[in-house]
This record gives C-alpha cells, structure tokens and sequence, in this order.
C-alpha cells in the first residue's frame, strides 16, 4: 500500500498513523511469526523484577509463590495468543529455576531438585510450578480448541485465511497466532470425537466420527484424502 | 437422515463399520454437529485440562501431597520436600557435585556429614527423635525421610493428623537449623533449646490448623499446649415419626462413610411402632451417596 493511500485512509478515518510492532494493552503486535525480538519488552520487564526483588531475604517457598502469582501472571497473557519461541522459553525457565534457589536470576546453585522434579504436581513430589514451556502449548492448545469449537468473527477469518477445502494450507503464512494454532490442530484431531447432528459440517470420510476416521478403518492411501468430501 | 444412518451400500459389507453406525444416535432435532475432547467428561477443554493433558506424569507419592499443609510454614515442609529427594545442601551432596570442601558434622564432631547421618544417626538428632516419639506416645521409623510419616495412627482426627506432620516437620527444620547455627553463625543450640524451639512450633502449627478433633483428643493436644478445636454440633431437631397402616411395616434407613469406609443400616417398625426387625451391612471403601443408596441394594 502507498503512503499517500495510507494517509488518505487515516485522514477519512481520522486515526493516526503508526508503525508495527507496538504494544497494544499490554500485547505486542507484530508482523510474522513470533521471534524472540517481539517480546523483549515483557522479558526485560520479567528481569528487572525477577532481579530487584529482594530475593535473597525470602525462603526458597517464598520465591516460589513469588513467581507462581507475579511472573507466571505477567506471562500467561501474551501465552494466550502467541506459541513463543522456545529459546525464549527455555532462557525464562533457568531464570525463573535460578530465582528460586539462589534469589538471583544468574547464580547457579549447586544442590538443587532438578527442574522437572520441581515442575511436578503437589502429588507427586514436586512443587507444581508450571514450566513456561508448558504453559504456553497448553494456552495454545485451547486457542486451537476455541478456533474448532467456535463460531466468531476471528474463527471466520482464520478459516478464511488459512484454510482450503476445509483443509489447512501446508505452505508457511505470515501471521503472529497462525503458526500456533496450525502446530495443535493435530493433537485436537487426534483427541477428539465428532457427535453427529445435522451432520453439515463433517467430513465423512476424514473426520471421526466412527470411533476412527473412515480412511483409517479402510486404510484408503493419504494422496487420496484430499478428494474425499462427502458429509455425514 | 432421518434417525437413522444411510451408509453407501459399499460400506455396509464391512462389518466393523456397519456396528459402529448402529451405536450412533441421531438427535431428533436439528441440532448442530459437536466436536467433543475424549479426555473429559462434558468433552469441552478448559486451559487446566489442556495442561493436565500435556503435563508429563508421574507417579503419586504417597507424603507429597499431605506435607504441604496450611497449618506448616511451607518453608519448613520445604526441608522435608527437599530431603525426601536427597538434595539437601549437606557436605556429602555438595561433595557429590563437585565442591571441595572438609566434611565433618557438626553437631557430634565424630564423623563427616551426611543427610543420613544429620538427620537420622547422630546423637544429637537421635535424642530429639527419642523425646519427640515419647511425646507422641509412638515409635517413628527414622531409617529414611520417608518412613518418617508412617507414624501417624491409621486413623485420628485431622487436628491430630496435622500434630504429627508437624512434630516431624519442625524436629527436621529444627535439627537443620541447629546445624546452621553451629557452622554459620558459631552459636552452640543446646539439646533444650531445640526442644523448646520443637515445641512451640507445634503449639503454632496445632492451633493455627483448621481441622477439628474429638473429646477423647485433648489430653493429648494439652501435652502439645494446643487448644482443641471441637467440632461444631448441629442442633437437635425433633422430627415427626408416623406410623404405617396395619399390613405395612415401615423401614427407615441411613447410610454413613467414616475414613472412607461406608456402611448402612435400618430398622422395620409395624403400625404399633414395635420393633420387628433391623439390619446393618457394611459396604466397604465407599461415597456417602453410594452408602445411602446401598440401603436399597441390602434390601
């Protein structure tokens, strides 16, 4: 789009023009898949916490409750949207690991309960801190499940987008919480089971709704698939 | 359509689908299609659920949920979280990983320090063992962390229940603290002081605990200097009992679940309200639901 298109819509919409990525309540909006460069401003927000707290004068529970209702808060709310890159994740997760045992996010302590062992549930002998990683591929996971399930104006758009034949496209498309959603869509597939209605919208030989998909029972060749388009 | 499924005629020769098919029930109306979670029973996914399913398991063990109380400083229980898991910062850990240091226990200065012997085998632990099991008037099992707990009774109230946690909670943070107070700050604990310290973090945790006891629990909550917290009698109401007509026998039932064991009972009356007849059953590990419902199964 030319500038002069750009001012001329702004002018008739009376918005100002502005420049992604930027921050919008508290989010950032960018183009492309999520790297590490978008999130910079909740990671470096997340350090000066995690480092100004007077860490070292709580006990080690104490810095577990700490980060548990404040880093973890800070976090799930951008977690929602975007499948963060996992470097990131990984990076948060020894900082938050070192916070906890040593009060100070660099310093490595020597005797510790390893990172899974700590990531455990209460019953089984672990402290149930979730790992960021996790936290964000299930918040991810139920951003797949609510764009299946539901019918909203996003849903349609995202169906509109990035699906053909109600198949999604394969090839790589610029988009922040795409990349996310497609990374899950298996897993919902593969976890689900269709409870026929009116039965418009399923696929009858690909979706299951037998128990199994149909192609599987009849073990039908995966080139196949793509010309099978009756519904139920 | 139309309640039942119409399947290609190709299909119908596969006997697997065609069973499948059958199973399905077709709503009356036009309702939507659904697509349902398998992993959940209402087959929608919350964030918890989608967690749970992606969270790697483990298996449950038997103290870990039961150490984390309100009533115990999480700080404290933090201690025994940590020796179960052998991780405690002793000199045999540290060693183990790599530090250098000159290991020699500090509390008996006889032989060098493990969790093992810290905790369990030196003089000075062991006496605080002894006294403590006197107090709780049952022997504890201080060969491992884990044994630690079993010597709670099979069954006691829940303030009693939380009595014990904290006798072997604090004896641990005790027994720690008196280490470090010897290596870090040269103060020497005596064997008194750490009981006093024992004991007054039992009278802490005993009283801020929100379970409740029975009357024949509080000479033993006095000796722990905790206030026993009665359970709250709901009052007597009085209720109409009418008799049946002639032929009839009326049965009146109830069912109960104490410690998870659930039994039920009841007992027939004849239209003169005389007693003619009564039964109990006990329906083992039950819920209270099943126990009243298992009155008309007994029947």
């Amino acid at each position: 789009m030319s500038v002069s298109r750009k001012h001329m819509i702004a002018n008739m919409l009376g918005f100002n023009l502005g420049a992604v990525p930027f921050m919008y309540l508290g989010c950032p909006i960018f183009h492309g898949k999520p790297k590490a460069i978008h999130f910079r401003t909740i990671i470096d927000k997340i350090e000066t916490k995690l480092s100004t707290w007077k860490g070292t004068v709580l006990s080690i529970m104490g810095r577990v409750q700490l980060v548990k209702s404040i880093i973890h808060g800070m976090l799930v709310y951008s977690f929602h949207i975007y499948l963060w890159p996992k470097r990131l994740l990984r990076l948060l997760d020894s900082w938050i690991k070192n916070f906890i045992w040593s009060g100070d996010v660099l310093a490595k302590k020597v005797c510790t309960v390893s990172w899974s062992v700590m990531c455990r549930s209460w019953a089984e002998g672990g402290l149930d801190i979730k790992s960021t990683r996790l936290m964000n591929e299930a918040l991810i996971l139920k951003l797949a499940w609510d764009f299946r399930t539901t019918e909203s104006q996003w849903t349609a758009i995202v169906k509109r987008r990035y699906f053909t034949h109600g198949q999604p496209i394969m090839r790589y498309c610029q988009s922040s919480i795409w990349p996310g959603i497609r990374a899950h869509l298996g897993t919902i597939m593969a976890n689900s089971v269709w409870v026929v209605g009116t039965g418009e919208n399923i696929n009858f030989w690909t979706n299951n709704w037998l128990g199994d998909p149909l192609v599987d029972l009849l073990n039908l060749d995966i080139d196949f698939h793509a010309h099978l388009k009756g519904t139920v | 359509m139309n309640g039942a499924l119409r399947l290609p005629a190709a299909l119908t020769s596969v006997a697997d689908i065609q069973t499948r098919a059958h199973e399905i029930v077709l709503p009356a109306g036009n309702l939507p299609d659904a697509l349902v979670w398998i992993h959940t029973t209402d087959g929608k996914l919350s964030s918890k659920q989608a967690l749970d399913y992606l969270r790697p398991r483990a298996l449950t063990l038997p103290w870990a949920e039961y150490i984390w109380r309100a009533a115990i400083p999480p700080s404290h229980s933090c201690i025994y979280w940590r020796l179960n898991h052998n991780k405690m910062p002793t000199d045999e850990n540290l060693r183990r990983h790599g530090c250098t240091v000159v290991s020699i226990c500090s509390l008996c200065l006889s032989t060098d320090e493990s969790s093992d012997h810290l905790f369990f085998r030196c003089p000075f632990a062991n006496h605080l063992w002894e006294w403590i099991s006197n107090k709780l008037r049952c022997s504890i099992n201080c060969s491992t962390a884990g044994t630690l707990l079993d010597c709670r009774p099979f069954q006691c109230s829940s303030q009693v229940s939380d009595i014990y946690l904290a006798a072997v909670v604090h004896t641990l943070h005790t027994i720690w603290w008196a280490r470090n107070s010897l290596r870090f700050l040269e103060v020497t604990p005596t064997l008194h002081s750490a009981k006093v310290c024992i004991h007054s973090f039992i009278a802490m945790s005993g009283n801020v605990s929100t379970g409740k006891c029975l009357p024949s629990d509080f000479v033993f909550l006095d000796s722990f200097a905790v206030s026993p917290h009665r359970r709250m009698v709901r009052d007597i109401v009085l209720v109409l009992w009418k008799t049946p007509t002639a032929p009839w026998l009326k049965v009146n039932t109830d069912g109960s679940v104490i410690g998870g064991y659930a039994a039920c009972g009841g007992l027939f009356r004849d239209h003169s309200g005389t007693f003619r007849g009564a039964f109990v059953c006990n329906i083992g590990t039950h819920s209270v639901f099943y126990a009243d419902n298992g009155n008309h199964f007994c029947n």
